[in-house]
């Protein structure tokens, strides 16, 4: 039997086969590892080579009182703005400054965001076929105050996806289009708003146009629980005290649960805001 | 049975039983490798800061037992003291050591003796006194001086004390990262309508990492070569394999070091186990027996990020000593929940979890060493094809060392922690040497873990640690 199993040339053929596969994956990981390693320094020493031309363009628009027309003949963005990478750094260093300025500043980027056509560079990601790129087009696009996209934000919250960051992506870009009011979209909204969504919808209210704002208790006659917990939690953030009533009947009505916990915790917030 | 038969018989059973080990392991990285891609994508689009302002966040208690580590304890609790986090408590439970840890924190962190009044929901060893800061910035801290009762009997004291509904045990010697809680809390966020009862996270080698005022400043690879092929092993274990089992809902270990648990899940479950070495193991699967018992829908959560980071053993004697507890551990979660074992109740953790940790887990290393050991003897008596074997040895290597890079591309890939190429070159060295240097010695140790196991040892062995500041100490030794 020994003899048998020692002539099993399958066996031998086995193994040779095995480690020759392991070798050559072997190889392929390695050589795969250090392209890796190579056009990740290749990019990063790219996008440090294209930053002192964009602080310079952006820099100059901003804080040394170029118009834009002067701003488009600097040399440091006539010679690069064909370059992809460049591009990148553009948008992305633009992108970060409109996060943290507002105003007149912030009027500037969105001309300039036209203007440079970088407006297409995002329309192309918004239009993509991958999730996550659309999403990112979602963020530039509304961070620029580009409204023509609403109409398809909505369709992508209400019907054209089940992916939850695109929707969430989605709703946070209506926030920043529309402040407030954004919230809208959610009055016949039939999926469930999970605490990380609302926790997210909350920190963008936070920092949006607080202008206009609308009576939250439409949230409250919502049949989709989980948007009458945001009703509730909205309430509570803008102290709109006046829907106490409502709230408490609401609280003896309901049953357990998530709605009957909300109305506790919001009366006992706009409780203590009044006694404070 | 004839001696020819008996090694036929034998040769197969190792082929045969070393290639469903193989292809497990690959099986597992794929879904594990698929699982990363899918979760860094939805992950670039999170903002932890939204976290850090909202009343939604989870409230958690930290745990953190400690035996005697009063050389880093000070600076240890101050890390904990200053994660970004606004709904967290830190209780560090001194489990009786014999240093001077608690007159260290009483000073440092202007600690007084105050009453307390707890529910005694587990029969713990007598707890000596807790005390408050009686400076406001340190209102988070809550310390317990205990009698030694070990890591469980401390973590238990610890659940009594938590005032909040989730607990986060850590060994008090790792360094979180600063975002740590932060990235805990959103699963509990995002699946509020299912009830996370834990949470587990990867836990990263830290020696030879810079660390200043608690924090890790610069990712190095271990300067020695013992702790350097841990890294491989840790990134192996956490990158390639627990996070398929998360995906599959058969996790069945959170990593001591670092874990987030439904306190009163935990509580109704039993808490630690004191009579075992592997309570970090134990708990979890105790914890989801308890939900499938009483019919209550629950998930189990994991996170790859790298978040918390841990000495692991430079030395041959304190891997084995480490080992040889993981080995009893595990026999004793395996053989306490033996009823879980191929019962269709349990699920997927009865049919498939269980029985992967007994096969795959528990018996390889002794199968291997047997294989390993007869091979020696057959070679000895001229009875075998030295040809074959040579193969077979081949095969098994190629297949190690594969692994080891398929992991280390994977955290290319992925967290890009390793930044410097140097640093990067030095771990693949460490891919090649790994499966001759210390895959022996583990065996070893696994096969000596058996034998403590049957001989009843309870002690949890000398862990000495370096210390991130060359620090010389030794954690729960010989505790009971």
């Amino acid at each position: 039997m020994w003899t048998t199993f020692k002539n099993l040339g399958g066996l031998e053929l086995f193994l040779t086969s095995a480690i020759t596969l392991y070798v050559s994956l072997g190889i392929v990981a390695i050589v795969l590892l250090f392209i890796s390693r190579s056009s990740r320094n290749y990019k990063e020493k790219l996008e440090i080579k294209y930053t002192p031309a964009v602080e310079t363009v952006l820099f100059s628009l901003l804080f040394f009182n170029k118009s834009l027309e002067e701003v488009l003949a600097l040399e440091e963005y006539k010679s690069n703005y064909k370059k992809k990478t460049f591009k990148k750094v553009l948008l992305a260093s633009a992108f970060k400054l409109h996060i943290n300025y507002s105003g007149d500043f912030n009027e500037k980027l969105n001309e300039f965001y036209r203007k440079t056509k970088l407006i297409n560079v995002s329309m192309a990601k918004f239009h993509s076929e991958d999730w996550d790129q659309v999403c990112t087009g979602i963020r530039e696009l509304t961070q620029f105050n580009v409204h023509d996209i609403e109409p398809e934000l909505q369709k992508y919250l209400i019907t054209k996806s089940t992916n939850t960051i695109l929707q969430l992506e989605s709703i946070l870009g209506l926030i920043r289009l529309r402040g407030v009011e954004g919230l809208s979209i959610l009055l016949n909204y039939k999926k469930p708003v999970n605490d990380w969504v609302q926790t997210n919808i909350l920190h963008a209210i936070r920092h949006s146009d607080r202008t206009n704002v609308p009576d939250f208790s439409i949230f409250l006659k919502s049949k989709n629980e989980s948007v009458v917990v945001l009703g509730l939690r909205l309430i509570a953030m803008f102290n709109q005290g006046k829907h106490s009533d409502l709230i408490n009947e609401m609280f003896m009505l309901n049953g357990l649960g998530r709605v009957k916990n909300q109305a506790e915790l919001t009366l006992d917030k706009l409780a203590s805001i009044n006694l404070g | 049975m004839t001696l020819d038969s008996f090694i036929v018989n034998f040769n197969q059973f190792i082929f045969i039983f070393s290639t469903v080990v193989m292809c497990a392991y690959l099986i597992l990285a794929i879904i594990s490798v698929q699982s990363l891609t899918v979760y860094l994508k939805e992950n670039s689009f999170v903002d932890y800061e939204v976290v850090l302002s909202s009343d939604l966040a989870p409230r958690i208690t930290i745990l953190a037992p400690a035996y005697n580590e009063a050389r880093t304890i000070v600076e240890n609790v101050r890390s904990l003291l200053t994660l970004q986090y606004n709904h967290y408590e830190v209780v560090v439970i001194n489990d009786g050591g014999n240093d001077h840890s608690i007159e260290l924190l009483c000073q440092a962190y202007q600690l007084e003796e105050v009453k307390f009044n707890i529910d005694k929901v587990f029969q713990t060893e007598k707890i000596v006194a807790a005390y408050r800061s009686t400076n406001t910035a340190f209102k988070k801290l809550l310390v317990i001086d205990k009698k030694n009762g070990g890591k469980a009997d401390a973590l238990n004291v610890g659940i009594m004390f938590a005032s909040h509904p989730y607990i986060l045990c850590v060994d008090v010697d790792c360094i979180l990262s600063k975002d740590a809680l932060l990235v805990l809390a959103k699963p509990f966020l995002e699946k509020s309508e299912t009830r996370i009862i834990a949470t587990g996270g990867v836990v990263r080698v830290a020696n030879s990492c810079e660390i200043k005022g608690g924090s890790l400043v610069e990712i190095k690879p271990p300067k020695k070569l013992l702790p350097r092929t841990q890294i491989i092993e840790y990134l192996r274990a956490f990158l390639l394999g627990r996070m398929a089992w998360y995906k599959l809902d058969g996790l069945l270990i959170i990593s001591g070091a670092f874990g987030m648990f439904d306190k009163e899940i935990a509580i109704k479950a039993g808490g630690y186990n004191r009579k075992t070495v592997g309570e970090d193991m134990e708990l979890v699967v105790r914890m989801r027996r308890y939900m499938i018992e009483h019919k209550q829908k629950y998930q189990v959560t994991y996170l790859p990020n790298p978040l918390c980071w841990t000495e692991v053993p430079e030395t041959f004697k304190t891997l084995g000593n480490q080992r040889r507890r993981w080995t009893r551990g595990t026999m004793e979660t395996l053989w306490t929940h033996r009823k879980m074992f191929f019962n269709p109740r349990y699920k997927l953790l009865g049919m498939l979890s269980i029985p992967y940790w007994v096969f795959l887990e528990y018996l390889t290393p002794l199968i291997e060493l047997l294989g390993i050991l007869l091979t020696i003897i057959f070679i000895m008596l001229g009875i075998i094809s030295i040809k074959y074997i040579g193969f077979f040895i081949l095969f098994a290597y190629g297949y190690a060392v594969l692994f080891s890079i398929l992991a280390l591309l994977t955290e290319e890939y992925t967290f890009h922690q390793y930044k410097k190429f140097s640093h990067f070159r030095k771990l693949l060295v460490a891919a090649f040497i790994e499966p001759v240097y210390t895959h022996f010695y583990l065996l070893y140790a696994a096969f000596m873990g058996n034998i403590e196991e049957i001989q009843g040892v309870k002690v949890w062995g000398e862990m000495k640690r370096e210390g991130f500041a060359n620090v010389k100490k030794a954690n729960y030794s010989n505790v009971k």
